[in-house]
């Protein structure tokens, strides 16, 4: 029922941060002194907690779903899981990553509402499946009856598109089941992707929790502070360097708390050797100044490999082992498939002509506006990136620069003879570079396919180095 | 309907095609030891003839039931089945009889008390000279709620009858803080249920559901009293009119006149969702599940889709023999007619077509279209009986629920007349809550926002429905009434664009590519990249602002709209594909004016930003490093 966690929920602080404030008169019920404790937990969530709590009211209440919104590391799960946790009512946590087909993620909802639990003697597989949503629900239907149960599903924009959305949005409607539901997602409710199918998902209640600000971030760092740091020195830090420089470019609690407690002790060192007094503001940021833009450089770099888009970039370009090496192997052939290919998804096809029959070089003329005119061209057409092409253009271009290369370095001089006896070799060599996703199939007829080529520029320039083809002079784009 | 032994048998020597098959065990059909399920039915022979006439049917009906009725006293003595009997027989004879009263089941006491009352709301001193219009029709609890003018006269006469005699004061006296909680916590739950539940649990219906709902209990009534009158049904209307409230109040009201004997219910409810039942096996298999919830008969997961379909039908006809019924509620209409062969609606409406069946179709569907997207073969056995619901009309103020803030007052307003039990608040809380409610009901500020949302079309029932829970979800905070400034938070929240909350929490870096992604789709730009957005940005880095940052860190940011649902991918493979992501196409999925609200109520944005999406053209100099 519990996500194994490591992360630090964000913006959670030691119990004892605040003295529980009593705003209430003598009077106070129980739910008031639940939301001011829950409220000196999470600073600058009053508002959120309080909203919650009114939809979850009295116990046993009934209440509509629930959809809370706002962008990652605002605290969204971790405070509805501690608001639960101090109203002392159980929930199930259902995270529809891990459920990303509708029959799995009502099961598994099912699955909490029975508080079954998985073992390894039934393999995992918890109470009986069934087929079909419909049957999922009618097993629901008598699952859920009498008390209130509540069920958190969180990162919801996944099953966004999917019906099970609308079913669980009407649960109550269907099949009369007592529970509450809770959605927790990143994307906003508004975004049309939600709304889907003529609004046949019945909106929400909706709560968002917003971004904090860079003075409640600097707070809960500050609050968050580890044992035995001189704490003048570290608001220092928060307020001179984090705030204005690394909480602008993410708001992360994670990341900035790391970020602060790698770069305190370096702040601390002139303090330490005693070259400047602790109380001398201006001399220490002077002397910090420098390292703190250099960290800012590889706070924004190291971000990036956190993102999905990082693994990527690695398997794609590769990393660099020497100037004019590649740190894989292809085979000859494929080297210059590739280039052709490069070649052929930047420039347009009207250039083949002018790049590879020499009778048209040279041959036209153009003003100076023209050229200026065709440069602006050719920078929008490399921003609009590659375009696909088709087999035959592929090949053209691969015997074209082939001979290019043979004359100038006089590699494969009788090139002309083998080509008809190596097609099938290079065809070979094509689907190879597929079912490697350098190459990948676009849309094309099938006596005609055509292809898109997934190769960087960075990595085309080492494969052009490699090879000693100079691609200057073969991709113009116009 | 009497089970033979308490629970049907399953054949076990025989194909499992007509395993589940309900077999009657008159001697005309078959012997006692083929016996599945034991229908004692009375008098078949006399009603299966007149089928074709429908016309003389009513007339014919009284004495043929009569004589079955009597036969029936012979054969089985059992007193709950003459009730039984006799209860259908003054059922009918009331419809024929007094064909005016068809649609009231009883009410008239009630209407009458009702207007007996507000004759004397009327008479008072304080009443006002406009005049109420009478609920026409209206059961049970119809006396409790009324429009705001009538809260506030109720409101004033509870002043000017409390002031001589209790306190001298013009508020009534404070309660004790515990009874006020326990007052507060029932009226919580009791509102809650209200509004939460499908059914509405007790809210007064508006004069069009009124109709609607009478209309459709008629037909529906028909369809159980009278064999061979076999109705379908279609309710139209847009999301949020109120379609499943008058369906589910019609079958409720269906189920309570007749199903007078828990034992043997005489009609049954078979409620599908286009949602979910639009395939015909799983359609089939929840009929068949429902049916022998309904009806007592056990249930086969096994059975195949034949199987369903056969049992379906068999059910059907045994069900009409013992004069017990079937109504079919189809939530989400369109979708049952969106597969290529219909086979749920044909199959359906083709079984009503047979004589000796006893069953309704109702349909509901938000396309008004509905009709003409059904096949051919399945419109020419829909009976195009249909009811159109119409939204409120922001202007009406003819009717007791028709406008809006009488409809929300309706909604939220507490009954006054019991007090102290474990179901209703205390009445002294009670005249608080609906005197509060209609002070702020009267505010002006609030009636023009109500009136702004229903221009907006964001005033539906159902979205009204969703206000008023806001507000008593907020009222409970506090254990006391429903006030002014929680209905003003939640007509605030109704209308309120939750994208811009999105956006007024980005970073400053994912506020830049955004904008540039507008910005390039200003300038006729269908689909942008990474690329693109790059280069729009990076042109930013000459007008000496401080937020410049590396392209690493504008290739999170650009994640993060993706993650946000901000930026889509115009071909939703990109994400999957090993492309150059760098390429890949995306869209905005927001507003201009979305992201400038955005703006001004994020708390960091530069000035410079603002400008940048404004204009196309910044002039650098002006705008240097704020």
């Amino acid at each position: 029922m519990h996500r194994g966690s490591t992360r630090t929920p964000a913006g959670k602080l030691q119990e004892d941060s605040h003295p529980a404030g009593s705003l209430e008169g003598p009077g106070t019920s129980r739910s008031t002194e639940v939301c001011s404790k829950l409220c000196s937990r999470w600073p600058a969530r009053r508002d959120q907690i309080c909203a919650v709590l009114d939809v979850l009211g009295e116990p046993n209440a009934l209440m509509p779903p629930l959809f809370i919104y706002g962008g990652p590391s605002t605290g969204k799960t971790a405070i509805i899981r501690d608001i639960f946790m101090e109203l002392g009512r159980s929930y199930g946590y259902v995270s529809c990553v891990e459920y990303g087909e509708p029959k799995a993620l009502l099961q598994a909802v099912l699955n909490r509402l029975k508080g079954k639990k998985r073992k390894s003697a039934d393999g995992y597989c918890g109470e009986g499946r069934s087929e079909q949503i419909a049957e999922c629900l009618v097993s629901l239907q008598g699952a859920a009856k009498g008390p209130m149960k509540y069920i958190v599903l969180d990162h919801v924009e996944r099953i966004r598109e999917s019906d099970v959305l609308a079913v669980l949005l009407r649960l109550r409607e269907l099949t009369g089941a007592t529970i509450g539901l809770i959605l927790i997602s990143q994307v906003a409710w508004g975004c049309n992707a939600f709304e889907f199918d003529t609004q046949r998902c019945r909106r929400p209640h909706l709560i968002h929790f917003p971004g904090y600000k860079i003075q409640d971030l600097l707070k809960i760092l500050e609050l968050s502070m580890p044992a035995g740091t001189d704490a003048q020195l570290y608001k220092q830090l928060l307020s001179t360097f984090i705030g204005p420089m690394f909480a602008r470019c993410s708001s992360r609690i994670e990341d900035l708390q790391r970020v602060a407690q790698q770069l305190y002790p370096e702040y601390l060192r002139p303090v330490r050797e005693g070259r400047i007094p602790a109380s001398q503001r201006q001399q220490l940021y002077n002397a910090f100044k420098d390292k703190a833009v250099a960290a800012k450089a590889a706070f924004e770099n190291g971000l990036h490999n956190q993102l999905s888009l990082g693994d990527a970039a690695a398997t794609r370009g590769g990393s660099a082992v020497a100037d004019h090496g590649l740190d894989f192997e292809l085979p000859f052939a494929s080297k210059f498939l590739l280039l052709a290919a490069y070649v052929c998804s930047r420039n347009k096809p009207a250039l083949d002509r002018r790049l590879f029959d020499p009778s048209m070089r040279g041959s036209r003329r153009r003003g100076a506006m023209a050229s200026d005119k065709q440069a602006e061209a050719a920078a929008e057409a490399k921003l609009r990136g590659p375009h696909t092409f088709p087999l035959e253009r592929l090949m053209g271009t691969y015997w074209e620069l082939l001979y290019a290369q043979g004359e100038h370095q006089g590699v494969c001089p009788n090139a002309e003879e083998h080509r008809d006896a190596l097609s099938a070799d290079v065809f070979l060599q094509i689907s190879s570079l597929v079912s490697l996703r350098f190459l990948s199939q676009a849309e094309g007829e099938l006596d005609e396919p055509k292809y898109a080529c997934n190769v960087s520029d960075e990595l085309a320039e080492r494969i052009a180095k490699n090879v000693k083809v100079s691609l200057k002079d073969y991709v113009f784009y116009v | 309907m009497r089970v033979g032994g308490q629970k049907p048998l399953l054949r076990t020597g025989n194909s499992g095609r007509r395993r589940r098959r309900p077999v009657v065990s008159s001697p005309a059909l078959s012997s006692p030891s083929r016996t599945d399920i034991e229908i004692n039915f009375d008098d078949d022979d006399s009603q299966s003839e007149d089928v074709v006439q429908n016309s003389k049917r009513t007339v014919k009906k009284l004495p043929s039931s009569k004589k079955a009725s009597a036969g029936v006293a012979k054969k089985i003595p059992s007193p709950q089945k003459a009730a039984q009997q006799n209860q259908r027989r003054g059922a009918k004879q009331g419809e024929v009889g007094t064909a005016v009263l068809s649609n009231t089941n009883g009410s008239r006491p009630a209407e009458q008390g009702h207007k007996s009352a507000q004759a004397d709301a009327c008479n008072t001193p304080g009443a006002m000279d406009c005049e109420v219009p009478a609920i026409a029709g209206t059961p049970e609890a119809a006396g409790r709620l009324a429009s705001p003018e009538a809260l506030t006269r109720l409101a004033l006469n509870e002043r000017s009858a409390a002031g001589p005699a209790s306190t001298s004061g013009p508020d009534p006296p404070p309660l004790a803080p515990a009874a006020r909680q326990q007052a507060a916590a029932v009226a919580q739950r009791l509102l809650r249920k209200r509004l939460l539940d499908p059914e509405g649990a007790g809210v007064v219906l508006r004069p069009d559901l009124e109709a609607a709902r009478a209309k459709l209990f008629k037909q529906l009534s028909a369809t159980v009293e009278t064999p061979g009158a076999n109705t379908s049904y279609l309710i139209i209307g847009a999301r949020g009119t109120g379609k499943t409230l008058v369906g589910e109040r019609t079958v409720a009201q269906l189920c309570t006149k007749y199903n007078t004997n828990p034992e043997s219910p005489v009609v049954g409810v078979v409620r599908l969702t286009g949602l979910l039942h639009g395939a015909e096996r799983v359609a089939f298999r929840e009929i068949a599940r429902q049916l022998c919830a309904a009806f007592n008969v056990t249930f086969s997961r096994a059975a195949s889709l034949a199987d369903n379909l056969d049992f379906l039908r068999d059910m059907l006809k045994e069900l009409r023999k013992g004069h017990k019924s079937v109504v079919f509620v189809l939530d989400e209409f369109d979708l049952f007619a969106k597969p290529v062969k219909q086979t749920v609606l044909y199959n359906l409406l083709d079984a009503l077509q047979a004589s000796n069946i006893q069953a309704a179709v109702v349909g509901l569907s938000a396309r008004f279209d509905v009709m003409d997207i059904m096949e051919k073969r399945v419109k020419s056995r829909f009976s195009h009986r249909r009811d159109v619901l119409l939204e409120l009309d922001a202007a009406a103020c003819d009717g007791p629920h028709s406008d809006v803030p009488s409809l929300l007052s309706a909604m939220l307003a507490l009954p006054e007349e019991e007090s102290g039990s474990d179901v209703l608040p205390c009445a002294a809380f009670c005249r608080e809550w609906n005197a509060s409610l209609a002070a702020a009901l009267q505010d002006g500020d609030l009636l023009k926002q109500l009136r702004l949302l229903a221009d907006k079309g964001l005033a539906t029932p159902a979205d009204l429905n969703q206000i008023a829970l806001a507000a008593v979800m907020r009222a409970g905070r506090e254990a006391g009434p429903v006030q002014l400034p929680y209905l003003q938070a939640a007509v605030a929240a109704a209308q309120h664009r939750s994208q811009v909350d999105s956006i007024a929490s980005l970073g400053i870096l994912e506020l830049f590519i955004l904008v540039a992604a507008l910005r390039l789709h200003r300038r006729g730009y269908e689909r942008v990249n990474f690329e693109l957005l790059w280069a729009e940005y990076a042109k930013t880095s000459g007008m000496h602002h401080s937020d410049v940052y590396s392209r690493p860190a504008a290739a999170r940011a650009f994640q993060r709209l993706l993650d946000a649902a901000l930026l889509v991918y115009v071909d939703a493979r990109s994400e999957r594909r090993a492309g150059l992501w760098e390429f890949s196409g995306v869209v905005a999925r927001v507003e201009e004016a979305e992201v400038a609200q955005a703006l001004n109520q994020h708390g960091q944005c530069p000035p410079l930003l603002k400008n940048w999406l404004a204009k196309d053209i910044v002039h650098v100099g002006s705008y240097a490093d704020e």
